[in-house]
């Protein structure tokens, strides 16, 4: 489990954790059903217990050596690091494009035109801003 | 692109830790340069030939590539 001790893929995971769990929370709290009241509950319990793990780790972080600080700091700024979260990052775009794709031909085919002008929109406004940036990054390098 | 990463750093006795820490790079990054599965940015060659006191083309060996 040396992955664990990996400072820059903790914090992702807690990230993930939480809105993992604020989602569930948010999603079935409008719900009516006992399930969905459960499975609110243990969204909201995921959430906390994610937050108890952030103030833990902040109070950990206040009483680092220096030495262990250092360590911390070159974790985040590693160029292995930072590659591998640039791929992550450019391979959950393009599986977010996809499933954004598969949904957007689903809802097409279903005749919900609500949901795929959405989703339509959703895929655009992503284009756009990805130009832009690109536009942006071009200009300063 | 394959390098000489491992056989200087046996050579000279050091750890994959020790010269992580020379270069400012985590451990885990020597382990993926000396197995070959990553390869340095043009700054992280400088530091590393530079710890050796080689040039980059003595500690990293580029291969042309066949069209």
């Amino acid at each position: 489990m040396s992955w664990l001790k990996n400072r820059a893929l903790q914090e992702d995971l807690t990230r993930c954790a939480s809105m993992l769990g604020f989602s569930i929370y948010v999603v079935s709290s409008s719900g009516l059903s006992q399930r969905q009241k459960y499975i609110g509950t243990a969204g909201l319990l995921l959430v906390i217990a994610v937050t108890l793990l952030e103030l833990w780790r902040m109070y950990q972080d206040k009483r680092m050596t220096p030495e262990d600080r250092r360590e911390a700091k070159r974790e985040k700024s590693d160029e292995r690091s930072q590659m591998i979260q640039d791929r992550a990052m450019r391979n959950s775009w393009w599986l977010e494009n996809a499933v954004l794709l598969v949904a957007l031909v689903v809802f097409l085919v279903r005749g919900q035109p609500e949901i795929y002008c959405m989703l339509y929109v959703v895929l655009v406004a992503r284009e756009l801003l990805c130009t832009t940036m690109r536009w942006w990054l071009e200009r300063k390098y | 692109m394959t390098n000489r990463i491992a056989e200087l750093r046996k050579a000279r006795k050091i750890s994959q830790a020790e010269l992580a820490d020379e270069v400012d790079v985590t451990r885990q990054t020597i382990i993926s340069l000396e197995s070959g599965r990553y390869n340095a940015s043009l700054l992280l060659a400088h530091k590393i030939a530079m710890y050796f006191g080689l040039t980059i083309e003595e500690v990293f060996l580029f291969e042309e590539e066949t069209p």
